[in-house]
């Protein structure tokens, strides 16, 4: 097991150097650099003098292999090097913005997870019936619906024409309430959005690693000691099945990370979706850098976590490859 | 049992799950509606999805126009079907190139094992190291953008899934006797893979692949509000839906129909691969 | 205690801490003014010596020395008045005696040299130096005395006065100088003499700014003004219809629509100056006759296309507008919708229909590809092309087009100039510089006649404005009748606010424009 873990994250290292310099020359080869956008002039209107002296300005003048060079110099020792549009540090920009990724992802999550371990039980208790059956079809709708359809449609019903709830960013700018409170508001339809596309995954997937785990033996063997159903998923199939999750949620993880750009947008929610959709239509460089290596980053733990909970779950682990 | 003979056994007894779940002929049934409705009924019907008629802009439906026009005033109902096209295209193309790229991927890695195993899965780690939107984001940008490369990339994104499903099968099927057998009468390994081992692995594939289509329609949509994807006057479900947002209040029509068109789509995806994975499973047979 | 409410406890203060945060300060005045921004939000550097962003927060707390009345007449904005030499060289602004920094510091002549010294250096890399570049040249900038400052042109400008309204904004010397301009503290925490000055700036979600008490043109009616990011138009909608925001753009016909049909809410339009047009690479093949020109003037409706696309906009038939622009001229050659003639143009051209109908010369056929920018769908440029498009189609013109996002797009019209044709603004002001645009010096699509090159640079420095406009008249008619680009609608720019914000008079509530028209002072907002 230890040594599972440790082989992994040895061979990550290469892995992560190798993603790096791949995404910093698959960047590059986007046409087109971040100067026009950087001098903001209107339209077209900046002179070729001006944009070479700004580009050399920038330092995107000299060879790729130097570029990159300094970038990873920088990034060993933990300087990111600063945006090309507000010259603010990278670290602290995506220190601004990660927490509220994570904190509308979380929540998000926490309540997909919950949802949908919990309904998928329900669902396997009582294989193919009515109730199964009117749980698959509204999640799987939920999961049909693109985001920005239903976010939408949230934002008008509940936000405009019923007005219970803000859909503008993460907090009131006047708000004479309790703060917490209208934080909490603030996150109740992206949060419904994001969680109502992923239900269907932790649903399908605790429901049939239940009814799998209810067919073995020793769950029938305690059924047969006269063990009620409820009983019986509580105590042995759940335990089982939770691990089924944590092997699922290593998986998920990445997408924590950059799943949320159109939420975002339609919530205006300060995240890191829209940092890096922005940062490639404007070509900010040090700032793509920064989100493709702390996804990466999070898609090595994340594997990690899902490797983890397949040796846990399955102790034949099948490594023999 | 000759493995030929326990194959169509085996498939004979999941097609009879299939057909008794519900959901899944739902989607069936569905999806062949909306295809033939998409393929070959505009043909018949001969009304231009690109006329444009800007005096009737934003004509609700009816008798004339039976999903009322676009704001330039474009048959709603012939673009819907036409864009139908090019959403199910995405779909079963990118979902193409996935699976035949990851099942090579994962053929190779699982049947010869050892280094290149190693190498290849490694590789899949990699690919699924990179964020898979923005990778697609910057894919268009560097090449033409044009409906062909959302397809080839979305494909050339979305492979690794299978290549592991494939590899974790192959790795299983390897040590089998059947497959001994084969290698002791000297056949070549593509040989091998081809006729013996993968007709093992063609369930469990067609359930990642169903998922596939399902996922791309959905990541096409995605690229469609960034604006990225499908070239004018072409269109997409995805597209429509997206360039509908602002008319919402004073044209609903035009959001709703691609909208629904989009999400059935979807759901009968999403629904017919749950069935396959339900028939293809033995363990659900225990069950019941 | 038993442990399940323990458990309780716990878990609602981690959901307490997860949802926390830090805390956006409360201020429940209703003399807040919310403009929604869509597209590019506030950011650092807020210094109008590095970056001319968009939205323009900067104008709130930077003033330039010259502002604009609204009916378009300049006058002193931080200086009072201005003396212009007998030959047109020298300018010599006297400053207001009352201005002061917000920090308090007073306002004076160095400020004003050391703006213009900086931004002229060209290690700056200033978006300023070009207002002080007359033909390429460097003014000369000098102090009289503490309230007088002198300009010195390197040759007469029409454009100098005009120059001086525009992205040119005084910062203060006593907090800049010495200082690494891109990474000054001072980016993050600007001091202006503006109407407004700044509070609090959290990156792409809002900037507060509030009322300067000692405004020189009296402290503005208005307590705070917050610009705040929005995700994009629709989100820009539901905030506005939630109260939320008190103005927000609306850039489309039907979001002008939607924003009439919500309560309480007036529909602001004002002129930018802007021409969407059609341009083409007059070096491409076939777009270098002419006669294949006009014929593709003759194939489009101009105005049902403004009718049906862009809406209630002036449609414009020559580069200088709108039409209520002194600079205006409406005695140009117009090319009203004639298929005929534009075929027999065609055919004069030698191109003649092929076997499918489209047009051709020597077997091969008259088509294109038409270049715009990627962004929300259906915007205005793609609904134009779309019908452009058909109309092209009906005089056998084959117009493809193509989406690019917009560095792509940049590269592709002003670096590597491949292009056939492509639909963008062409900016102008006020008062109008066609240089740019046509001067075969700079011009993007290759245009490049003498004759023009002389009367733009004759309009340049000619500051009689009666003279100009007979300049600007001869250029206006000869782009039109050289068919060197198609324009199609003068740009209007629309805004929905709340009715009980009171703006200055209509016409001059410009927000988001290099036109700089001031009095935000007197922004109103009631009960």
């Amino acid at each position: 097991m230890h040594r599972v873990i440790f082989r992994r994250l040895l061979i990550s290292v290469p892995l992560l150097l190798l993603v790096s310099i791949l995404s910093f020359y698959i960047l590059r080869l986007a046409p087109g650099d971040p100067v026009r956008v950087y001098l903001a002039m209107p339209f077209d209107q900046a002179s070729p003098e001006l944009i070479a002296r700004t580009r050399a300005a920038l330092g995107l003048d000299r060879p790729l292999y130097a570029q990159y060079l300094r970038w990873l110099g920088g990034a060993v020792t933990g300087n990111l090097g600063n945006s090309l549009m507000t010259r603010r540090p990278v670290s602290t920009i995506i220190g601004e913005t990660l927490p509220n990724t994570l904190r509308l992802m979380g929540f998000a999550l926490a309540i997909a997870v919950t949802l949908g371990v919990s309904l998928g039980m329900l669902s396997a208790v009582r294989p193919d019936s009515k109730l199964d059956l009117a749980l698959s079809i509204t999640t799987y709708v939920g999961n049909s619906i693109p985001a920005f359809w239903s976010g939408l449609m949230l934002v008008f019903i509940f936000g405009v024409w019923l007005n219970w709830l803000p859909t503008v960013g993460m907090a009131s700018l006047q708000h004479a309430g309790n703060p917490l409170l209208d934080r909490a508001a603030h996150l109740v339809l992206p949060v419904a959005t994001l969680a109502f596309q992923d239900i269907v995954v932790w649903l399908r997937y605790q429901r049939n690693s239940l009814l799998e785990v209810l067919g073995e033996d020793y769950i029938r063997t305690a059924r047969a000691k006269g063990l009620s159903n409820v009983t019986v998923l509580l105590r042995h199939a759940w335990k089982n099945s939770l691990i089924s999750v944590i092997t699922l949620l290593g998986y998920t993880l990445p997408r924590l990370l950059t799943g949320a750009y159109i939420v975002e947008t339609i919530f205006s929610w300060p995240g890191m979706g829209r940092l890096s959709v922005d940062a490639i239509y404007q070509r900010d460089y040090p700032i793509i850098m920064a989100l493709l290596l702390v996804s990466s980053t999070l898609v090595v733990l994340g594997n990690l976590l899902a490797d983890v909970g397949y040796a846990l779950a399955d102790p034949r682990v099948r490594y023999e490859a | 049992m000759k493995p030929e003979r326990a194959l169509a056994s085996n498939i004979r007894r999941a097609l009879n799950r299939f057909v008794r779940h519900r959901r899944a002929l739902f989607g069936v049934v569905m999806l062949l509606v909306l295809v033939i409705a998409t393929f070959p009924i505009p043909v018949f019907l001969d009304v231009d999805p690109n006329a444009i008629d800007l005096a009737g802009r934003l004509t609700p439906p009816g008798a004339r126009h039976l999903f009322g026009t676009d704001n330039l005033g474009r048959d709603y109902l012939a673009r819907c079907l036409y864009g139908g096209r090019i959403s199910l295209g995405v779909g079963f193309v990118a979902m193409t190139i996935a699976v035949m790229v990851g099942t090579s991927v994962g053929a190779t890695a699982g049947y010869f094992g050892a280094a290149i195993d190693s190498f290849l899965m490694r590789s899949v780690d990699l690919f699924i190291s990179l964020p898979l939107f923005f990778m697609i984001l910057i894919a268009q940008m560097i090449l033409r953008p044009s409906i062909v490369n959302v397809m080839m990339i979305i494909g050339l994104t979305t492979w690794m899934g299978v290549a592991r499903i494939v590899r974790g099968e192959v790795l299983a099927q390897r040590s089998r006797d059947y497959v001994t057998a084969a290698r002791a009468l000297g056949n070549s390994p593509s040989r091998i893979i081809l006729r013996h081992v993968l007709p093992n692995v063609v369930g469990p594939l067609t359930v990642v692949a169903t998922l596939n289509v399902a996922s791309a329609i959905l990541v096409e949509s995605a690229l469609s509000f960034l604006g990225l994807g499908v070239q004018p006057p072409e269109a997409s479900w995805g597209s429509m839906v997206s360039g509908a947002q602002t008319r919402m209040f004073l044209a609903p029509w035009v959001a709703i129909f691609p909208g629904v068109m989009l999400s059935l789509t979807v759901v009968s995806f999403n629904f017919i691969g749950d069935g396959l994975r339900d028939a293809l499973d033995p363990r659900t047979e225990r069950r019941t | 205690m038993n442990s399940t409410r323990l458990g309780l406890i716990l878990v609602s203060l981690v959901v307490a801490v997860a949802i926390g945060g830090q805390p956006i300060s409360a201020q429940s005045d209703q003399k807040t003014f919310v403009r929604g921004i869509v597209g590019q939000p506030p950011t650092v550097p807020v210094n109008p010596l590095v970056r001319s962003s968009n939205p323009r927060a900067e104008l709130w707390m930077f003033e330039p020395l010259i502002s604009y009345t609204s009916d378009l007449r300049p006058r002193g904005q931080l200086a009072e008045r201005w003396d212009v030499s007998e030959d047109g060289l020298t300018y010599t602004f006297f400053l207001r005696r009352n201005v002061k920094w917000h920090d308090g510091r007073p306002f004076t002549a160095d400020d004003v040299v050391f703006t213009v010294e900086t931004a002229l250096n060209e290690r700056n890399n200033s978006p300023m130096r070009r207002y002080y570049l007359i033909r390429n040249r460097p003014v000369r900038v000098e102090k009289v005395d503490a309230y007088t400052v002198r300009f010195v042109l390197p040759s007469p400008s029409a454009l100098f006065i005009f120059n001086m309204s525009q992205w040119t904004m005084i910062v203060p010397k006593h907090l800049l100088e010495g200082k690494d301009l891109s990474t000054a503290d001072f980016n993050a925490k600007p001091v202006g003499t503006g109407p407004f000055r700044f509070v609090e700036l959290q990156d792409k979600q809002f900037i507060r700014m509030a009322a300067n008490p000692d405004y020189y043109l009296g402290r503005p009616k208005l307590d705070f003004w917050i610009d705040r990011a929005l995700g994009d138009q629709n989100a820009a909608l539901a905030a506005f219809a939630k109260g939320e925001v008190d103005f927000i753009g609306v850039n489309s016909r039907d979001a002008i629509e939607t924003a009439r049909r919500i309560p309480n809410t007036k529909i602001y339009s004002y002129n930018a100056g802007w021409i969407f047009s059609f341009n083409m690479n007059l070096k491409a093949s076939f777009f270098s006759d002419m006669r294949v020109r006009r014929a593709m003037a003759y194939a489009i409706d101009r105005d049902q296309l403004a009718k049906a696309i862009a809406g209630d906009v002036p449609v414009a038939w020559t580069l200088i507008g709108p039409p209520s622009s002194w600079a205006y001229n409406p005695n140009v050659p117009k090319y009203p919708k004639d298929v005929t003639r534009a075929r027999e143009l065609l055919s004069e051209a030698g191109f003649r229909p092929g076997p499918n109908g489209m047009a051709q010369k020597d077997g091969k056929p008259l088509k294109f590809t038409v270049l715009i920018q990627s962004g929300a769908t259906d915007s205005d440029p793609e609904s134009y092309a779309v019908v452009m498009k058909q109309e092209f189609r009906a005089i056998g013109v084959d117009m493809d087009i193509q989406r690019l996002d917009r560095p792509t797009l940049e590269k592709r019209l002003f670096e590597d100039k491949e292009f056939d044709a492509y639909l963008w603004w062409n900016g102008y002001s006020f008062e109008p510089d066609p240089a740019y645009y046509w001067h075969s010096s700079s011009s993007i699509n290759n245009y490049a006649n003498p004759e023009l090159d002389l009367l733009i640079d004759q309009a340049a420095s000619t500051t009689n404005r009666d003279a100009r406009k007979r300049f600007l008249d001869a250029i206006s008619t000869k782009v039109a009748r050289d068919v060197a680009f198609i324009p199609l609608y003068y740009f209007s720019g629309f805004m929905a606010t709340k009715t009980n914000i009171k703006f200055p008079p209509p016409s001059a509530a410009d927000f988001n424009n290099s036109a700089v028209l001031y009095d935000v002072q007197t922004i109103e907002k009631t009960r």
